[in-house]
């Protein structure tokens, strides 16, 4: 009797301990978030500060653009290789990867931008050429790069207008989001675009934090959005960025409530997760997010500290 | 479930047909609109329901944006990933970008190692979860008692905005137990802002600033708001035009709230502050142009790099000189409505020279050889004082060194022209 006793102590102990150890999961409407690391290097979690994040999931590595320099890390979230740009010269501002392993970075000198292709050690190759531009796009100052299925998508946060272009820059498409969304034309740089991503299916995911929106739009120009204002699970106090996941889900943050949203395909909440602080798994300030090919999301943060990862799962 | 599908749906539907439409109204357009855009009733994280660790954590998660690329309308400050080495701050607003605040540099000069910390370019707000910390030099506001440990954004502004104006000639109310004032309709900070309705509706003030009745740590304001209007396209480089930021009168006796040893009428020896040009200054001031050139005149006199007041809060008059949008643009037409205030020196938030000065003044020269002077020109290190010649451009909100002489002094001699 003793001898069971004991052994029940010791495994309640055992248990204890290892609960002191683990960050227990967060679970509702069927998605789970457990939070795994952050991206680190040999000093620990490397403190970045809301820095731009790119998955290269066929090579099972990420970029991450902080201060004009680029870590990459490995699959196990550890940096490997690091390569910073003169910011005399360029001025990087994001930055993608094409099907051959190269990367796109979008650079600013002075006001006037370019895309570059670079190997894989950030070295130059050549320059893509934006060409066939119509004027009502040729005042555009990207922020955001993504690369979709061959196509390049330059996003002006700012002005609120993205550039669709083939692989080699030629223009294909333009939106305006202020006549998309038929705002005051007066009110264009006072709005402005929040997050941006583009999804498997070639939409434009954006959101507008001042509208507390999110927005789907169709490449035939077709707009849905969802989100409302409050501060309650699933409404929008600072809608941040915005990503999907391997089920086509809408992965939104909040900056100001510390947590990421999950909304259905049909915009219906799922569950959030995360909270405002300072322990492992916390969130401050999630600005960005990224899911890779293997289920692990990527959120950016404000008071350096860095990039969290988390695996979600889903029931 | 089913009928929050349909409602999505339908919601979803009407968007394609008619257009989403609607208004983007920022939080505060003159006043106060979106409370969730700060507080939350049921899951605060700090005082005063905020979701954010502080206050100005909480307005940066708005007028600061990582996605920025250059001057973005209400922005006031960069996001510290694009503040590494040789990258300054990108905004152009008047008040200046917070994030010179981060920029520290370090040169030698005569031997002498010289580590001139960002902290000094300006008023250092509080913003935890934005990497803003308390000014470890002044533990109090210079010429004051305001405690450098409680500075925030809302330190100066109002974030519900109380004091509004209701007519053109600057008349300044708030709203008191047994009184009733119009309501704010609209924004007054630009000279594109609907004026305000005679005995219906009101304006914001410039800026939202606070004003008497507010309390800051252990300040109270004892003034009113400043006079004050804005081009509507603030916040953009002066490669090419100036921004006109047309005060009115205030704004000195409204600094001096908490800097009162820094203002005129405290008696001490200090430059003059809310005093009206003498006829040497207003003459130097319409004369100067650049060191060694005394051509100008007061048609294109005007430099926002040193502007004044002009001593009244005709709204009329102000909206008319904030218009302004080209690069020469009127100086004062009489001494009389010229009047000098800290900001003639100095910006609100913050510059890329220390004291949130204006203008380089820790060494004979702002420009050099014809040249902004830089770690990578060449330039002497007292003159490049650890930056680039970029960021040294870019501290003069894009400038060209033309519009200075080859060895271009002080700034000061915009209105004493010593040189």
């Amino acid at each position: 009797m003793n001898r069971r006793i004991t052994y029940c102590c010791v495994l309640a102990v055992a248990a204890a301990l290892s609960g002191a150890f683990l960050v227990p999961a967060d679970v509702w409407g069927g998605v789970t978030a457990h939070y795994l690391y952050n991206l680190s290097d040999f000093n620990g979690t490397v403190p970045y500060d809301s820095p731009r994040i790119f998955i290269d999931s066929d090579r099972s590595e990420v970029y991450v653009l902080h201060m004009n320099a680029v870590g990459v890390f490995n699959d196990a979230g550890m940096e490997i290789f690091r390569f910073s740009y003169e910011p005399d010269t360029n001025t990087v501002t994001d930055l993608t990867v094409d099907e051959q392993g190269d990367i796109l970075v979008l650079s600013y000198q002075g006001p006037y931008y370019r895309v570059v292709r670079c190997n894989f050690r950030g070295e130059l190759k050549d320059a893509i050429a934006i060409t066939d531009v119509p004027k009502e796009f040729s005042s555009l100052m990207p922020s955001r790069l993504v690369r979709r299925m061959g196509k390049l998508y330059l996003a002006d946060a700012n002005s609120m207008k993205i550039v669709v272009t083939d692989g080699n820059g030629r223009f294909l498409q333009g939106f305006d989001l202020v006549q998309v969304l038929q705002l005051r034309e007066q009110d264009r740089n006072s709005t402005g675009i929040t997050g941006f991503n583009v999804d498997p299916e070639g939409n434009m995911l954006f959101t507008i934090s001042v509208l507390f929106s999110a927005y789907r739009l169709s490449p035939d120009g077709a707009l849905e959005s969802f989100g409302q204002p409050g501060s309650a699970p699933g409404k929008f106090n600072i809608v941040g960025g915005i990503a999907t996941d391997r089920r086509g889900n809408y992965l939104v943050t909040d900056v100001l409530k510390g947590v990421v949203m999950v909304f259905d395909r049909d915009f219906r909440f799922l569950t959030q997760f995360g909270t405002y602080g300072t322990k492992p798994g916390d969130l401050i300030g999630p600005k960005d997010l990224h899911m890779d090919g293997q289920g692990r999301l990527y959120v950016t943060q404000g008071r350096k500290r860095g990039v969290s990862v988390f695996r979600l799962a889903y029931d | 479930m089913k009928g929050m599908k349909a409602s999505v749906a339908i919601v979803a539907a009407a968007s394609l047909l008619i257009g989403l439409g609607g208004v983007a109204y920022a939080f505060h357009s003159g006043g106060v609109a979106e409370c969730e855009g700060c507080h939350s009733m049921h899951n605060p994280m700090s005082g005063a329901l905020l979701t954010k660790s502080d206050a100005s954590s909480t307005c940066l998660n708005c007028h600061e944006n990582p996605n920025d690329t250059g001057p973005s309308s209400y922005h006031v400050s960069t996001a510290e990933a694009k503040l590494g080495a040789g990258q300054a701050p990108l905004q152009r607003s008047p008040g200046g970008d917070f994030g010179w605040l981060k920029k520290s540099y370090t040169f030698t000069v005569r031997g002498t190692v010289n580590n001139e910390a960002g902290q000094t370019h300006g008023h250092n707000i509080i913003a935890k979860d934005y990497n803003y910390s308390v000014d470890t030099d002044f533990s109090q506001a210079p010429g004051g008692s305001f405690n450098s440990s409680s500075l925030s954004c809302i330190s100066c502004h109002d974030q519900h905005s109380a004091w509004r104006r209701t007519d053109m000639s600057g008349t300044l109310v708030k709203p008191e137990i047994g009184k009733a004032v119009p309501p704010i309709a609209n924004s007054g900070s630009y000279h594109s802002s609907a004026d305000p309705i005679s005995g219906s509706t009101a304006v914001g003030v410039f800026r939202l600033l606070a004003g008497k009745g507010w309390v800051a740590d252990n300040v109270t304001f004892d003034v009113e708001p400043p006079h004050v209007v804005v081009n509507s396209s603030y916040n953009r480089t002066e490669a090419t035009s100036q921004v006109r930021d047309a005060y009115g009168k205030g704004m000195g006796e409204w600094c001096a709230t908490c800097h009162p040893d820094m203002h005129t009428n405290s008696g001490r020896l200090v430059h003059p502050v809310t005093q009206q040009f003498n006829d040497t200054v207003f003459t130097n001031y319409n004369a100067y142009v650049k060191s060694g050139d005394l051509t100008g005149d007061q048609t294109k006199s005007y430099s926002s790099l040193a502007p004044y007041e002009i001593g009244a809060s005709d709204y009329a008059v102000l909206k008319t000189q904030a218009s302004y949008t080209v690069k020469q643009q009127p100086g004062p037409a009489s001494a009389s409505e010229a009047v000098v205030m800290c900001l003639s020196c100095h910006r609100a938030h913050a510059t890329g020279w220390p004291d949130g000065l204006r203008w380089m003044y820790q060494a004979e020269f702002m420009t050099y050889n014809g040249m902004y002077p830089g770690t990578d020109n060449g330039a002497p290190a007292q003159f490049a004082r650890g930056r680039t010649a970029a960021e040294a451009q870019a501290a003069y909100y894009d400038r060209p060194v033309t519009d200075f002489a080859n060895y271009q002094r002080m700034f000061c001699n915009k209105c004493h022209a010593k040189d």
